[in-house]
């Protein structure tokens, strides 16, 4: 049986694939199941009895806005970019943003920005005049995160 | 003589192999291949817990994370943990791999002022996470945390000893 225990966005911080049943004690040294020790615990988690994974946080999520919280996976962000090598000093165009996703802009090993919410669904990033490889990683949860590599040349 | 097998339903344990060398009726556990009475380790559970990084501005030392794992076994027996950190790389980056060896938790984060490690403690029948990374990245100087890549994740096995 597969616990995936998440927070209140749906976020999975922990996953626990319980493979045979044993006996567990709460912490009044009564008998009692998996189930009870995360209730005594007051988490959030949600059960998948076919599950072949982990409910690893990169690909799932969990569904708190439906009727009965569920497990799914995250879908994949459709973010483009319009070239993968440019001209430096010119500008790189990435199309298709969700709204309100952040995006880290990063080059030269260190974070050069970062945007709380992309207002459009298209950025323009004017890069500098000397070679670089940029880094755009777009994050909107429960999209999966979207890394795009951007390469400006001489 | 020594005897390497005693099969003996009578006896306090219905069936005890040795090693060579050994008498199986007089055998300390270490000399022992297989003793009747003795539970073998069996797996419990497996998973995996993500830990965040220290925010810049946090003066602590470390990040702990509870696990939710309690497996408070019976009287004189102990659960088992086997730990392994992971790296966790940029989704797209790098194919998205993780990797099971035990570094700072994203080295694109990292190169922008990340150090540390990640590790995990069994004790006292608790699970515990902990990071010790810090996230000097533009977000976390901002005070919000960018997100699940900068997790440190904890991969466990929990195996029991008990019946």
């Amino acid at each position: 049986m597969l616990y995936a225990i998440h927070d209140e966005t749906g976020r999975i911080q922990q996953a626990n694939k319980v493979w045979m049943t044993a006996d567990l004690v709460n912490s009044q040294g009564q008998k009692c199941t998996y189930d009870d020790l995360l209730n005594e615990r007051e988490l959030k988690y949600v059960t998948d009895k076919l599950a072949n994974h982990h409910a690893s946080h990169d690909h799932f999520f969990v569904d708190v806005l439906a009727k009965e919280p569920v497990l799914r996976e995250r879908e994949v962000m459709g973010c483009v970019a319009s070239a993968t090598t440019i001209k430096a000093g010119t500008s790189a165009l990435i199309t298709n943003i969700p709204n309100e996703a952040s995006v880290d802009i990063m080059a030269a090993g260190s974070m050069v920005e970062y945007m709380d919410k992309v207002d459009a669904d298209e950025l323009e990033y004017i890069t500098q005049n000397v070679p670089l490889t940029y880094t755009f990683v777009f994050r909107l949860f429960p999209y999966k995160d979207c890394t795009l590599q951007i390469e400006a040349v001489a | 003589m020594a005897r390497r097998v005693i099969f003996q339903s009578s006896a306090a344990s219905p069936l005890r192999i040795s090693v060579a060398g050994s008498d199986a009726a007089s055998a300390q556990f270490n000399q022992l291949i297989f003793d009747g009475n003795q539970p073998p380790l069996r797996l419990w559970s497996t998973g995996w817990i993500a830990v965040v990084p220290l925010a810049f501005a946090n003066t602590a030392q470390v990040l702990f994370q509870d696990g939710p794992t309690l497996p408070v076994t019976p009287a004189g027996t102990v659960p088992i943990f086997f730990t392994v950190t992971r790296q966790q790389e940029l989704v797209g980056v790098g194919g998205g791999i993780t990797n099971p060896v035990n570094e700072p938790a994203n080295r694109t984060y990292d190169a922008a002022g990340m150090a540390g490690a990640v590790f995990a403690v069994g004790g006292s029948n608790v699970f515990t996470a902990m990071n010790f990374n810090r996230d000097n990245s533009v977000g976390g100087i901002y005070g919000t945390n960018t997100g699940s890549p900068v997790s440190g994740v904890v991969n466990y096995a929990i195996m029991l000893n008990a019946t």
